[in-house]
């Protein structure tokens, strides 16, 4: 747009910016403030406190805050190595229609409500479904089933959110200039030290912001601990969800949600310190 | 070609959710599994029949239309409002992205405090939840969108004696419309299938499907929910194959970067 | 025209009958090719006449349909790329962006696990070759396109190869930085007596560096020669056309002299007498090329059987001015004429063509 600095212009441009801020505003930053303040509020009245939040410093807390961690750490990583090849394959395809095709297949975590990737993987996972009867006639015997546990929490969340990492990925490898890999091919190197020493390193970045979306949804989720874990998977969202909605104890979910917030950034943050680490060609924000 | 069959085995892990959730909606017996026992369409049926499923169909097909709406009006200004480089843009476009970057367990939290104090945990609470954290994906498309078009193009609109509104409206919009649709198809199914939002704003008489399923998860779980879960799905794929071929979803996902 | 498969001399590399098809389509069509030690070869031709495939074909990139591949006498017809021994400067320069520089250059040699005190002195050895001593730390985005490029070149030199192979490695330069780099690659050629294959389309970065040229279309090699040689004795009608500029008309032979043969131009634009013997052999119908620093302008005198035509153009082009001769048919001829010369005549005037029998190249008839 041809921008010329006289004020009715500048107005009127700014105008067509308004309804989004006060959307934003009003319903979004005001809001998550009010909570934000809510942390430090005593249960009634004002005045400003830590309680709220050092009630969730004792070790049973800390050992959810660990349990989640742990969790959305695994499901990160194996969404890593399962992911990885499945980008490279999509890399790898030999025409438009097989490229579409597969990316289709990719896609189709996405496309799934959370409530039906749940449903579904119960289907697969209980007494009753496909994993159990197989696993029983081997003669391993599974009385509880593989629900409720945090295995079958991190499988799930693997599967919801693993199309994320495979496009990250699969970015990366497309933009690594095949001629790259060919004057390496060249002065000899063979097609695994190509692999190892160029495409690996090129596609890192990749794999950093893949790792950075999977984390920071894993970390923050509730729906599928709540649905798979039954009762007995205890993490930070399901804890903020339970507060809120069934207990009525806005205090505490304030405080607790405020920390699960800090932990989150902490944890996004500290991945693009390794994520910088290990790429030290790229400049950041490319 | 061991690896070739480990590669398949995990795209076919990646579609067994829907495999499972479609068969189990066939089965002719009376209780959920997978395999299931015998095939018929009688649940779906049992689902067009059960009252709570079918309102919950509807609201989400009402406020994801909403939705829809909505984030074209808000977010396609916002986009160019961003295009036009205004001071600041860099942390105002921060700003109107962020949604997309707190978990939905906060703003879930935050808007139902909101709503409580305002009487607005109902139908329009939802759809303005919905739209809150839907329109940044309608704002990254659009922004990536304009970012793909001749800069020239404007300008030699210009040239020509287009002023600012006909540039907009006979240069601008026709070279948006792919990314508009994109957009809209995702932003449709995002609300449409979103549940984690959903749930601190839904109430008995205003809750969405998914909604409706989740807390029928805990109780009664019958195969009526499958049907209504594979409905889901299947409108969505439709939606997604439908539109795939000249409007790429992908952008929606990945801000263009792909 | 191709040269005897040398098992005299040794060769860098050798390609025998190589020929490579898609599907129903002939890329490359029985393909000789020899190049000795030390020697600097030029492959150029239009785009999609195969000499990129070539070069793939001769680092392992691709298999041939049939043919064998030779480097250093040692058939590699189907070596994998990275034991063939070569080193290859690329048009994108293909720097690992995640490398320092010392680490690019050095790639090859810890692929052939050199010990590391002889991997940074070869390096060193290579960046001071081509002027770049002091940045081995910096990575490749810190450095200019010339620079870059010759970070490429030194990666090659580095592995010490029997052959390099170059491909279009200036066309992404400015053409100043491109006259400087040729220059250089070709003193360090020397310097280093390593052979080369140089793939461009630009014929005349070609004709100025090669010991030899080869000349390409449609999958075949029309011409192998050095320059000079390619530039006045083309061998062929397409050679003429693509090597250097020319002017082309067609003619029938009307009688042979002593080593001449005598020729009427199409539709009566005059006669000529040319020197006979060349690939025409006794073809009735000729083409004939001309090139244009080689056709003179004369006054028009009544009774001299010379062609003739009208000067409808001049254009200025520095060292020459380019006069456009337009004969009675319509056919154009062009003619440099040096810049001083060139006032004796004003446009829209009678010109005769002044041109010596050495000088026009004739070729067999119907065009293939």
């Amino acid at each position: 747009m041809i921008s010329r600095r006289s004020p009715i212009r500048t107005i009127r441009r700014a105008l067509i910016g308004l309804p989004m801020a006060i959307l934003l505003s009003v319903f979004f930053f005001y809001p998550l403030t009010d909570i934000l303040v809510m942390a430090f509020q005593p249960e009634n009245g004002d005045g400003f406190t830590l309680t709220n939040l050092s009630r969730f410093t004792d070790n049973y807390y800390l050992g959810v805050f660990l349990d989640t961690i742990v969790i959305s750490a695994a499901a990160t990583i194996l969404s890593i190595i399962l992911g990885f090849p499945l980008a490279w394959h999509l890399h790898h395809a030999t025409s438009a229609h097989k490229r579409a095709f597969w990316a289709l297949v990719t896609l189709t975590p996405l496309m799934l409500s959370l409530v039906v990737s749940s449903f579904a993987w119960i289907l697969i996972l209980g007494s009753n479904g496909l994993v159990v009867p197989v696993i029983r006639t081997l003669g391993i015997d599974v009385t509880s089933g593989l629900l409720n546990s945090k295995t079958a929490v991190v499988i799930v969340t693997i599967s919801s959110f693993i199309s994320y990492m495979i496009l990250n990925i699969y970015s990366a490898l497309q933009n690594i200039d095949p001629s790259i890999v060919r004057a390496a091919r060249i002065h000899g190197a063979s097609p695994t030290t190509a692999f190892f020493r160029i495409i690996l390193p090129l596609s890192t970045p990749g794999i950093v912001s893949g790792s950075a979306i999977v984390f920071a949804m894993s970390m923050s989720a509730f729906v599928i601990p709540f649905l798979i874990g039954g009762g007995r998977v205890k993490v930070i969202g399901l804890f903020v969800y339970n507060f809120t909605v069934q207990l009525y104890d806005w205090s505490g979910g304030a405080a607790l949600g405020l920390l699960l917030f800090l932990l989150t950034i902490a944890a996004t943050w500290a991945i693009a310190v390794v994520g910088d680490r290990l790429t030290p060609w790229h400049r950041r924000g490319t | 070609m061991i690896v070739r069959g480990v590669i398949y085995s995990l795209y076919a892990l990646l579609t067994l959710p829907v495999i499972c959730v479609i068969g189990a909606s066939l089965t002719a017996g009376d209780f959920l599994s997978f395999p299931p026992d015998g095939l018929s369409l009688r649940w779906y049926s049992a689902f067009f029949a059960d009252r709570e499923l079918m309102r919950g169909a509807w609201i989400s097909l009402a406020i994801a239309a909403a939705t829809t709406a909505a984030t074209v009006a808000i977010g396609v200004p916002a986009a160019l409002f961003l295009e036009s480089d205004p001071p600041w843009r860099r942390l105002i476009g921060s700003l109107f992205l962020s949604p997309l970057n707190i978990p939905l367990v906060l703003t879930g939290f935050a808007m139902l405090v909101l709503f409580t104090r305002l009487n607005l945990v109902n139908a329009t609470g939802l759809f303005i939840g919905h739209v809150v954290v839907t329109v940044p994906y309608m704002v990254r498309t659009i922004l990536s969108s304009l970012a793909l078009t001749d800069p020239a193009l404007p300008r030699a609109a210009a040239i020509f004696g287009a002023g600012p509104f006909r540039i907009f409206r006979h240069v601008t919009l026709p070279l948006l419309k792919p990314g508009l649709i994109s957009g809209c198809v995702f932003v449709f199914l995002a609300s449409l299938n979103n549940v984690a939002l959903s749930v601190f704003i839904a109430s008995p008489g205003s809750s969405p499907l998914p909604v409706v399923i989740f807390s029928r998860m805990d109780s009664v779980a019958s195969p009526s929910i499958a049907a209504g879960a594979t409905l889901l799905i299947l409108f969505t794929a439709g939606c997604v194959f439908a539109f795939e071929r000249r409007y790429s979803l992908l952008g929606p996902l990945t801000g263009g970067r792909i | 025209m191709t040269q005897a498969a040398g098992t005299h001399c040794r060769s860098a590399f050798r390609l025998v009958g190589v020929t490579k098809t898609f599907g129903d389509r002939e890329v490359l069509k029985g393909l000789d090719l020899h190049v000795g030690v030390g020697e600097f070869v030029s492959l150029v031709g239009p785009s999609g006449c195969g000499k990129t495939m070539t070069l793939n074909i001769l680092a392992g990139f691709m298999d041939a349909s049939a043919g064998e591949v030779f480097i250093d006498d040692r058939e590699v017809t189907r070596l994998e790329p990275h034991k063939r021994g070569l080193g290859m400067v690329f048009q994108s320069h293909a720097l690992f962006p995640h490398m320092t520089i010392f680490d690019n250059v050095g790639f090859g040699l810890k692929m052939r696990s050199v010990p590391p005190s002889e991997i940074a002195s070869r390096v060193r050895d290579a960046l001071d070759m081509v002027r770049l001593e002091g940045f081995e730390k910096r990575y490749p985005r810190e450095m200019s396109g010339g620079q870059q490029q010759r970070v490429g070149l030194a990666r090659a030199l580095a592995v010490r190869p029997s052959v390099l192979l170059m491909d279009e490695p200036l066309s992404s330069l400015d053409a100043k930085l491109r006259r400087e780099m040729q220059i250089e690659l070709r003193s360090i050629q020397r310097e280093t007596g390593i052979a080369v294959l140089y793939v461009t389309h630009d014929q005349e970065e070609a004709l100025s560096m090669s010991d030899r040229v080869v000349v390409m279309n449609q999958g075949r090699v029309e011409q192998v020669g050095p320059p000079e040689e390619v530039y006045s004795q083309p061998a062929s009608e397409f050679v003429a056309g693509f090597i250097g500029e020319a002017s082309f008309l067609a003619a029938k032979v009307v009688g042979y002299g002593d080593g001449t043969l005598d020729a009427v131009l199409h539709e009566g634009d005059g006669r000529l007498t040319a020197r006979s013997g060349g690939g025409a052999g006794t073809a009735q119908d000729i083409r004939l090329a001309l090139r244009p620093d080689r056709v003179r302008l004369a006054p028009v005198s009544a009774g001299e059987a010379k062609i003739v035509g009208t000067l409808s153009g001049k254009s200025f082009l520095g060292p020459v001015m380019r006069c456009v001769v337009r004969l009675t048919s319509g056919a154009i001829v062009l003619a440099d004429l040096p810049a001083l010369e060139s006032g004796r005549f004003d446009v829209g005037s009678g010109v005769a063509l002044d041109v010596n029998p050495a000088d026009w190249l004739v070729f067999a008839g119907n065009r293939a």
